[in-house]
């Protein structure tokens, strides 16, 4: 008897769900940050007949942020304390087609960030998120149209970290039952040249100061002697 | 429309606009080479405006002060207005100067004491060095007013005790190199401690307070700024913060165009107007920094994600 029951809910589980199955579409599955790089509108499609609350969140791979003080005073420079703040979402966008309504998952999220943004450092770092837009903890809404097409989209602004972000959609019933979800993944990445500059600046600081000296002297130099030629013509010197 | 010519930089790993870089090069390379003065003190409030760490910013402008300077040293040495004697002596004041501002900066930072004791300790300098400027120039008016030639005197009366005077092509009296060694060490506790090449600090010192021949000072200064950027280029990319070598190129195609416009300029000024000069330059960047060391504007920070 405990066997059909469970046989039957699998099967009433499998057909609910796949009622409900969305497939996640993406403007972008990759985008990289070369020199043209500014800022990036990502559009994430999905079908969804007869849904009642969807939520979606837009989430960036888990980075450690270190703040380090230092005062904007003019032209000068005083680093004062640092301070770290572990584990949380380099880029967190919330989205639901009712209004205020947060699943549990995010609010789980929410809680979590909030709480290592409770101290004053934290409090900044959080200012900082939202500033850059990296953040955005109130949920934006979803568009849909006539044939339950829904769109949400987000700004990868410049100031986004590289890693892999995903973006998470999730069905509940009109009481707030979660029925179903789905998973999308995207990657923000350095171009091939700008990758091995920075993994070389980060590897090797000393190779990577006495190169960017000598490019600055070759350039001054360059410089330099254009200027003189351009005296000699004018001047005479 | 302007973020067309918006370039992401992968150390800074932000977009700037390079239109503005290359303009804030050419007002820096065109202020330096008239100057002497290194420029940092018009670069880093820019960069950090258009949203830099202030740590990147400082390490880009250092190593954009290097070729700048380099630029500028040519010039002046194909014009012969350098004095190579006294840029000798400058350096190697600079290079023990930089060495010493490293440790010092790491003593004050162990001890919290970075922020405030630099602010209030360099603004003081500066207000009594564009004090001092100002009363020149008030001079030099008044004398040509009543038709008086304007002499130099050197101000320094303790210096004129030091030992080992020395004969310098950029004065027409002797100078101990000593006090030299001590300016240019000065310039280098500067250069490693604030990001600036202490140009502004420097050429005062040795106008003022040396009577240095000011058609000598800007390509003296600036040979002794090469070394200690090249110093504290690689002290700052250690250290603290890389250069972003890819928006260097841009403020140092801006610095090489601003320094053929000054060091041109430079020619046609008569030593008043040099002296008057550069005595507005260093009562307005005397009022910005009293204004943000008396009144604090905001706090920045660095954020890094690992």
């Amino acid at each position: 008897m405990r066997k059909l029951l469970l046989i039957m809910t699998t099967i009433y589980c499998f057909s609910i769900c796949n009622a409900f199955a969305i497939e996640i579409n993406l403007s972008e599955s990759e985008i990289i940050k070369d020199q043209t790089f500014i800022n990036k509108d990502v559009i994430a499609t999905f079908k969804c007949p007869n849904c009642k609350i969807i939520t979606a969140t837009v989430l960036g791979e888990n980075k450690n942020f270190t703040l380090l003080q230092e005062e904007k005073n003019g032209s000068k420079l005083i680093l004062q304390k640092s301070f770290k703040i572990k584990d949380i979402p380099s880029f967190l966008h919330l989205y639901s087609n009712t209004p205020d309504f947060i699943n549990e998952a995010d609010k789980k999220i929410i809680r979590a960030v909030e709480g290592k943004f409770s101290t004053s450092y934290g409090a900044l770092l959080r200012n900082y998120l939202v500033e850059k837009k990296l953040y955005s903890l109130m949920p934006a809404s979803i568009e849909s149209n006539q044939d339950d097409l829904y769109k949400l989209s987000f700004t990868i602004p410049s100031f986004a970290t590289t890693g892999n972000y995903e973006v998470l959609v999730k069905l509940y019933d009109s009481d707030g039952t979660f029925i179903n979800g789905a998973k999308k993944t995207f990657q923000i990445k350095q171009s091939g040249f700008y990758n091995e500059v920075v993994n070389f600046a980060n590897n090797s600081p000393l190779l990577y100061a006495i190169t960017s000296t000598i490019l600055a002297i070759v350039l001054g130099g360059i410089g330099g002697l254009a200027n003189l030629d351009m005296l000699r013509r004018t001047k005479g010197f | 429309m302007f973020d067309f010519f918006s370039v992401y930089f992968p150390i800074a790993d932000i977009s700037v606009n390079v239109f503005g870089l290359i303009l804030v090069g050419i007002l820096t390379g065109t202020v330096s080479a008239i100057f002497g003065l290194g420029g940092g003190f018009i670069m880093i409030p820019y960069l950090t405006a258009v949203g830099l760490p202030i740590s990147t910013a400082i390490s880009t402008s250092v190593n954009q002060m290097t070729a700048g300077t380099f630029a500028s040293f040519l010039s002046f040495a194909r014009l012969k207005r350098i004095d190579y004697k006294m840029s000798m002596f400058l350096i190697l004041g600079g290079v023990a100067g930089s060495i010493l501002g490293y440790f010092i900066l790491h003593y004050l930072e162990s001890h919290g004491l970075a922020g405030g004791t630099l602010k209030v300790v360099f603004t003081f300098l500066l207000i009594s060095v564009s004090i001092s400027a100002a009363y020149d120039s008030i001079k030099i008016i008044i004398n040509k007013r009543n038709g008086k030639h304007n002499v130099l005197k050197s101000a320094c009366k303790l210096c004129q005790y030091l030992p080992l005077k020395t004969e310098f092509s950029s004065s027409s009296h002797h100078i101990s190199p000593i006090i030299i060694s001590l300016i240019g060490m000065v310039g280098g506790i500067l250069v490693i401690l604030l990001g600036i090449g202490g140009g502004f600090i420097m050429v005062p010192l040795l106008l003022y307070g040396l009577r240095v021949n000011e058609k000598f000072l800007s390509g003296t200064i600036q040979l002794q700024i090469f070394f200690t950027s090249i110093i504290s280029t690689i002290i700052h990319s250690v250290s603290f913060n890389k250069s972003d070598i890819f928006l260097a190129f841009y403020l140092i195609l801006g610095t090489i165009i601003g320094a053929r416009l000054g060091s041109n300029l430079s020619t046609k000024f008569k030593s008043d107007d040099f002296r008057i000069g550069l005595a507005l330059f260093l009562i307005i960047i005397a009022i910005i920094m009293a204004k943000n060391t008396f009144f604090p504007s905001d706090v920045n920070f660095i954020i890094k994600a690992e």
